[in-house]
């Protein structure tokens, strides 16, 4: 199936996926503590943004989500709004270069109403 | 208009902050281009044909004097004295440093200003029609909606790197003015049976390479649900949009690759989920929006006199009025467009000394509000009738009166290979050819409406597919050759143009369109019928014969 690597290659929990799987298929696949790793092979693949914000705001998934790839450091700050703190930038560039002032201002958390599980799972 | 609070001023200036850095990890070699490109992009930096452009964003297209006043520092200081009105109503800003541009944008952020998202792979500036609050056809003012979305899918995390740009417009007018159906995604504001509001939603417009006129996905969501379903309908484009060639990326492909019946279950699906996780917008946050959109304190009763005799003694100010005036909702005022489209100027240009004059001259008759219209002119919304004549005088002094709105003259038109790595031709003297060709034609045969449109490449950014006379600059045996297409329309009854025939070389294209409005004004049952309403009667045949036939 598109999009599934080794699936259970090192464990019934493990599941190591790309981009390319579709939402309601990984919320079929994962189970409530999964360990997911994503790849992304290219930062302009977004994708995985709607990806781990479903496995946010699924109730049962107590998982935890690893993201690695060709990702740009910015990325990685806009993977922490849904709870993804274990991300591998695998082209060169340094997690380090990522803003020191990171802009967060989508109209939810103008709101207060942050995205679902967000802070729960960054503090797993 | 819409003030920012101190949400919004933060998240303008950590933005600024954030892109002084990333431009210096550019240009100490710590980001390639290819990896600058997109944070560049959701910057509204380009790198163009001759130098960098910068792209700010006008939300729906509203400006005060004070952000005009800075537009006109920024064209003064870092750029060569002008700038350029969009058809999305965004300026652009042709030359300036790649090394100035975080000043720029810090210099925007004292007035509110930002180049946020008005390029890349994200929902781009939200667009709407320039007589919002003013018409009275409204049903509904857009704008805060417009400002809610706009809140809503800047820095969405979820959503900035899409398949390709998204553009979203919406119309609150029972006259579509915001060309919805050529969008990504159209919103008009409808009500439902009951009389409630809500949203028409359409999607997969657009124009570029493959245009298509949008679908409705649904001809009512609950206006608390509406920005919901807009992530629904994303979550399946960032999803299923093809991502292997970007001429194929846009939401318009994927509606037709699959059907607009199978693109509806799939984001009905898409709604189901996400349904319980959206937050739904209640009317508490939708007041307080309105609120911030009040109409100005207009005057009760405003003398018409003085006015009323001007009309009758001046036949140019009574053609100004007539052609570059609107009616407005309230008693004694009407909005006045400002046009960008005098004969030999090029088409959406101005000048600092104009933007300067032209915030004054808002701040004097218009509450100090200028609008951005999508067919590259401005707009002052509320002007007192007793003040039109002293605005016509002084517009006339700053060659900004010329009366030709929505006329021939009052072209739409990309900046073509002159400024764009991407045109094949030229295409702004090319407008002003045309321009000078028609010049005094429209008095003498009483032309009338006619949207004639030019874009210098197939990505069609000067929407040649919806003007009533479209001209697309294409490249052929190493030459600048110019095809013509008749019939199409943005509005309510939205048409792609019909191509007449082969294309034209550039010497040949001016007498063409000339004898085209000749054709017309010949053919019309009367001066009333437009030469739409004449195109579709008749079809391409007598224009075809008119350009194509050698012995004319």
């Amino acid at each position: 199936m598109t999009g599934i690597n080794d699936l259970g290659a090192a464990g019934a929990d493990l599941l190591n996926i790309d981009t390319a799987l579709p939402v309601a298929e990984l919320l079929r696949l994962a189970k409530a503590d999964s360990q997911i790793a994503i790849h992304v092979p290219s930062f302009s693949d977004g994708r995985v943004f709607s990806q781990v914000r479903a496995l946010s705001e699924c109730p049962w998934f107590r998982g935890r989500v690893t993201v690695h790839g060709d990702l740009l450091p910015e990325q990685a700050d806009l993977l922490s709004y849904f709870g993804v703190v274990d991300v591998v930038l695998c082209n060169g560039l340094d997690l380090a270069d990522r803003p020191t002032v990171p802009v967060r201002g989508s109209y939810r958390e103008r709101r207060g109403g942050a995205l679902p599980a967000s802070d729960a799972r960054a503090n797993r | 208009m819409y003030a920012y609070d101190e949400s919004d001023r933060s998240i303008v200036t950590r933005r600024v902050a954030e892109f002084r850095q990333q431009t210096a990890r550019y240009l100490d070699g710590r980001l390639d281009d290819e990896r600058f490109r997109p944070l560049r992009l959701m910057n509204g930096l380009y790198f163009e044909l001759h130098a960098p452009m910068l792209r700010v964003a006008v939300p729906y297209g509203t400006l005060s004097s004070a952000q005009m006043r800075m537009l006109a520092r920024i064209a003064r200081t870092y750029d060569r004295g002008y700038g350029h009105f969009t058809t999305r109503q965004n300026i652009q800003f042709n030359w300036p440093s790649v090394e100035a541009v975080p000043d720029i944008l810090e210099e925007l952020s004292r007035v509110d200003m930002h180049a946020m998202q008005t390029s890349g792979n994200c929902v781009r500036n939200i667009t709407t029609d320039h007589l919002a609050g003013v018409a009275a056809d409204e049903i509904e003012d857009p704008r805060p909606w417009c400002e809610l979305l706009r809140q809503w899918f800047t820095l969405h995390p979820e959503f900035l790197f899409l398949p390709r740009k998204f553009k979203i417009a919406v119309s609150g007018a029972r006259n579509d003015r915001a060309a919805t159906r050529v969008h990504d995604v159209g919103l008009e504001i409808v009500e439902g049976e009951s009389g409630e509001r809500g949203f028409r939603v359409m999607a997969g417009g657009g124009l570029g390479r493959t245009p298509m006129i949008a679908e409705t996905v649904r001809e009512f969501v609950p206006r608390t649900e509406m920005p919901g379903y807009l992530e629904a309908i994303l979550r399946v484009y960032n999803e299923y949009g093809r991502r292997d060639n970007k001429h194929r990326a846009r939401l318009k492909i994927l509606v037709r690759q699959i059907g607009i019946e199978r693109f509806r279950e799939r984001v009905e699906d898409q709604w189901r989920r996400l349904k319980g996780t959206v937050p739904a917008v209640d009317d508490g946050e939708i007041d307080a929006l309105r609120q911030r959109f009040r109409a100005p304190l207009f005057q009760s009763a405003v003398d018409v006199a003085g006015y009323q005799t001007q009309l009758l003694l001046d036949h140019r100010f009574a053609r100004f009025v007539r052609h570059n005036t609107a009616a407005h909702r309230h008693a004694g005022y009407r909005a006045v467009y400002v046009s960008l489209k005098s004969p030999g100027q090029t088409p959406g240009n101005l000048d600092a000394a104009r933007m300067d004059a032209l915030a004054d001259l808002a701040e004097t008759y218009s509450f100090g509000e200028i609008r951005a219209t999508h067919t590259q002119n401005l707009l002052l919304p509320h002007v007192r009738v007793c003040d039109l004549p002293a605005l016509w005088t002084r517009l006339c002094e700053l060659d900004l009166a010329t009366p030709n709105i929505a006329m021939a003259s009052d072209m739409i038109c990309c900046p073509g290979r002159d400024y764009c790595s991407l045109a094949n031709a030229r295409t702004i003297p090319v407008a002003r050819e045309i321009a000078a060709r028609l010049e005094g034609l429209d008095e003498v045969l009483d032309v009338g409406r006619l949207r004639l449109n030019i874009s210098g490449c197939m990505n069609a950014c000067g929407h040649h597919h919806v003007g009533h006379i479209g001209i697309l600059g294409v490249e052929k045996r190493g030459g600048e050759w110019y095809q013509i297409t008749l019939g199409g329309s943005p509005t309510s009854a939205a048409a792609l143009g019909e191509r007449l025939g082969p294309a034209l070389p550039r010497e040949a294209i001016a007498s063409a369109v000339e004898r085209i409005v000749r054709a017309y004004v010949d053919h019309r049952i009367e001066r009333g019928e437009t030469f739409l309403q004449t195109y579709r009667r008749l079809g391409p045949g007598v224009f075809k014969e008119c350009v194509y036939d050698r012995d004319q």
